[in-house]
């Protein structure tokens, strides 16, 4: 607590990113560091940041400090360690669940572990605290598609999910055959601006009726065979408009079964959340669409996108006020899915 | 013992199964298979092939970003890892592929050729190229 | 002034407290491979235990390896994040020395620890006890072949000390250590495996010496080549 306001310390170390975040009240950021974003020129603790991907053992107590550092808080200020100790790479998610439950212990602060992607839909409560549950979430980055249902603030349930590739994964891939680089999603949305979408039409896969699951996969390798045919054939290939294509062919998919989610389920927000929200003809459909039907629409900034600890932070204020802790035996959950997941991250009463 | 070099004419998606199959059936816990191609030329399909064989019955997704999705309702283990994403070796080893190569599953690496060092010798390679017309695919295992 | 002592780099975690007079009060978790979940709450026992605060504690001191690579890097975490939030020194505590401090081996003891490093390599080192605290090094740590270790071993070995193999590449090598052709013997006991009593002991050694650093700087011990000086030894083989 510092000036009236509830402090959240959270810690992610996703296979990534290594990422520390300090939250007031649950909605305002007063850091969000994250390893490779870090300023190399300043110093904590006397040590200047070297830091390396992935090496979360190295990274992670100059991120903690720079946390602190910089949103002028101290430790004992700090209310309690929020920690996403799963879903994601066992070997990554360990240090950080390490570390948040040591720096628990030793500042004698309550933990508060989240699933992290409820975390993700939850980086939407920052920037918009008017939302409250129920609303439906469109989850979409490289490492996942989901539509889930927020019925609570903890309690969550899956409708959709992809079968195959994420969506996010799909730009990336289909990016890196049109020679667009890296990262993927952004060129084609820069690229595809320019293009005309109806040139060059390509499947759309919406899998059995009423299913709300997604399957990308096919429209990747329906792009790869149209420019293998186009080679074949000597003819030129014009990449605006492959580019603009695939989006629209990706962007209607997730947009018609967010629909059919909001019309299955009967909930009149809808919220998205992952990298590829920040996709412009996805948040413009989305918006037309929902315009259409009267539903709210809630669309975070790019930062709270991809990985970072600030979500985390989030999920865990949120958390703790419904008095959910976890305790030191706190292990790291690599397959959490989050139906089942979220009951076993509460406290399990030990001595 | 010297290893031999095979090579399969992949016409169809069910020829591909096959050789899923085959390689599925001769894993054995600890094994580990390289799988070497260019982008859309199959590696996740054969990597989804080898999983359906050892009777894996969730979706087998693309672990492109995630760098690593297992499966443990199979007859073995399976670490289905895409390295693609990773710079340097080193990134890995800290994450805790190590462990899983010395573990009891059958790990299967796509982009392999970009940790060669970190690979056991008993590594199974699997090139996947596109034939001349660019209608088939080659797989050659060594 | 008490040092509190980790170790996790093997198949048992466990934990210490020890006190300038070399009191130990040791707690080890009988569940194996368990530890990021036990760790912690074996810390807050201990200390409760002992009756110590973190004002008490002088120093974090934790085996920084070779061993289980998982193992080391849940133990080095804690211990910087501790290390970090109640300001204290890390001491890096060799692994493979430790083993010579176990209470049960006596002074005169050649300790030869040996861990599984797979692909038929062996992370080993040997030490001679000579006092109850006091070890010298006769060969360094390094991931071996065991036959090339075995030979150097025999060629440093001195007429009147016997030799003790332990830790976990004993059962999987023992057909090779079987073959030693100096007087050995294989630990039985506690000495068989790494133990935070005997971690601590040393810890106290290194803590008297100045052999100290800190949260930021500590860092684990693989014994792997890493990549860049893989690529250097390609570089010069070329």
């Amino acid at each position: 607590m510092k000036d009236g306001k509830h402090l959240t310390l959270a810690i992610e170390t996703s296979c990534d990113e290594t990422a520390v975040a300090v939250l007031a009240d649950g909605r305002i950021i007063l850091s969000n560091v994250i390893s490779s974003q870090i300023d190399v020129h300043r110093v904590f603790g006397g040590v200047v940041p070297e830091i390396a991907s992935r090496h979360h053992l190295k990274n992670l107590n100059l991120v903690f400090a720079a946390a602190l550092d910089e949103a002028e808080v101290s430790l004992q200020e700090i209310d309690e360690i929020g920690v996403a100790p799963g879903p994601g790479l066992a070997g990554a998610l360990l240090m950080g669940t390490a570390f948040a439950k040591a720096v628990a212990f030793a500042a004698q602060k309550p933990l508060v572990a989240v699933h992290h992607i409820q975390a993700h839909i939850m980086a939407n409560l920052i920037e918009h605290p008017e939302l409250r549950p129920p609303f439906m979430a469109l989850v979409v980055s490289g490492g996942h598609t989901h539509l889930i249902g927020v019925e609570e603030y903890n309690r969550f349930r899956i409708w959709g999910k992809t079968r195959d590739d994420a969506a996010g994964e799909a730009f990336d891939k289909v990016a890196r055959v049109l020679g667009l680089g890296y990262p993927g999603g952004p060129r084609i949305d820069e690229v595809a601006r320019q293009g005309d979408p109806d040139a060059v039409p390509f499947k759309r896969v919406y899998l059995e009726k009423d299913s709300l699951d997604f399957s990308f996969s096919g429209i990747k390798t329906g792009v790869i065979n149209y420019l293998h045919t186009q080679k074949q054939r000597g003819h030129s290939v014009n990449v605006q408009d492959v580019a603009a294509g695939f989006q629209m062919s990706v962007v209607d998919v997730l947009v018609d079964k967010a629909a059919m989610a909001l019309e299955q389920s009967g909930y009149r927000r809808l919220v998205l959340a992952g990298g590829v929200a920040s996709n412009s003809m996805l948040r413009e459909k989305l918006r037309a669409a929902c315009k259409r039907n009267g539903t709210e629409l809630y669309i975070p900034s790019p930062i709270l996108c991809t990985d970072n600890a600030a979500m985390v932070a989030c999920a865990a204020y949120h958390k703790q006020r419904l008095g959910l802790f976890a305790d030191l035996y706190l292990d790291v959950w690599p397959g959490l899915s989050i139906e089942t997941g979220l009951a076993l991250l509460d406290a399990k009463s030990h001595n | 013992m010297t290893r031999m070099k095979k090579t399969h004419l992949l016409k169809t998606e069910e020829e591909t199964r096959k050789l899923g199959g085959q390689l599925a059936c001769a894993a054995r816990p600890g094994d580990v298979i390289a799988l070497v191609g260019d982008l859309g030329v199959g590696k996740t399909t054969l990597a989804k092939a080898i999983a359906a064989a050892l009777g894996i019955t969730e979706d087998v997704t693309s672990p492109t970003f995630t760098l690593l999705c297992q499966y443990e309702t199979g007859r073995l283990p399976l670490y289905h890892f895409d390295v693609y994403r990773v710079h340097e070796e080193d990134e890995l080893f800290e994450i805790g592929f190590q462990e899983y190569l010395n573990g009891e599953g059958l790990c299967v690496i796509e982009w392999a050729d970009l940790v060669k060092a970190l690979l056991p010798p008993e590594t199974l390679w699997v090139h996947l190229t596109w034939d001349a017309t660019g209608t088939e695919r080659i797989c050659t295992v060594e | 002034m008490t040092i509190l002592t980790i170790e996790t780099t093997g198949p048992l975690a466990s934990v210490a407290l020890i006190d300038q007079d070399r009191n130990v009060l040791e707690r080890v978790n009988d569940t194996r491979y368990s530890h990021l979940e036990e760790l912690v709450p074996m810390i807050r026992a201990l200390m409760s235990e002992g009756g110590k605060d973190p004002e008490d504690i002088g120093a974090i001191a934790v085996s920084r390896g070779p061993g289980s690579f998982t193992g080391i890097r849940i133990g080095m975490t804690t211990a910087k994040a501790l290390a970090q939030v109640w300001e204290k020194p890390v001491i890096e505590v060799p692994t493979l020395k430790s083993f010579a401090y176990h209470p049960g081996i006596a002074p005169g003891t050649l300790t030869v620890p040996v861990l599984d490093a797979r692909r038929n390599q062996v992370y080993a080192g040997a030490y001679r006890k000579i006092a109850a605290y006091q070890d010298v090094e006769v060969i360094e740590e390094k991931a071996w072949a065991p036959d090339e270790f075995l030979a150097l071993l025999a060629d440093r070995q001195r007429a009147e000390e016997t030799v003790l193999f332990c830790g976990d590449g004993v059962p999987v090598y023992c057909d090779v250590l079987n073959r030693y052709p100096g007087p050995f013997r294989f630990s039985a006991g506690a000495e068989t495996v790494q133990r935070a009593g005997a971690a601590a002991q040393l810890a106290l050694n290194l803590y008297r010496d100045g052999i100290v650093t800190d949260a930021f700087r500590s860092e684990p011990v693989y014994l792997r080549q890493s990549e860049a000086e893989r690529k250097l030894q390609e570089k010069c083989a070329k």
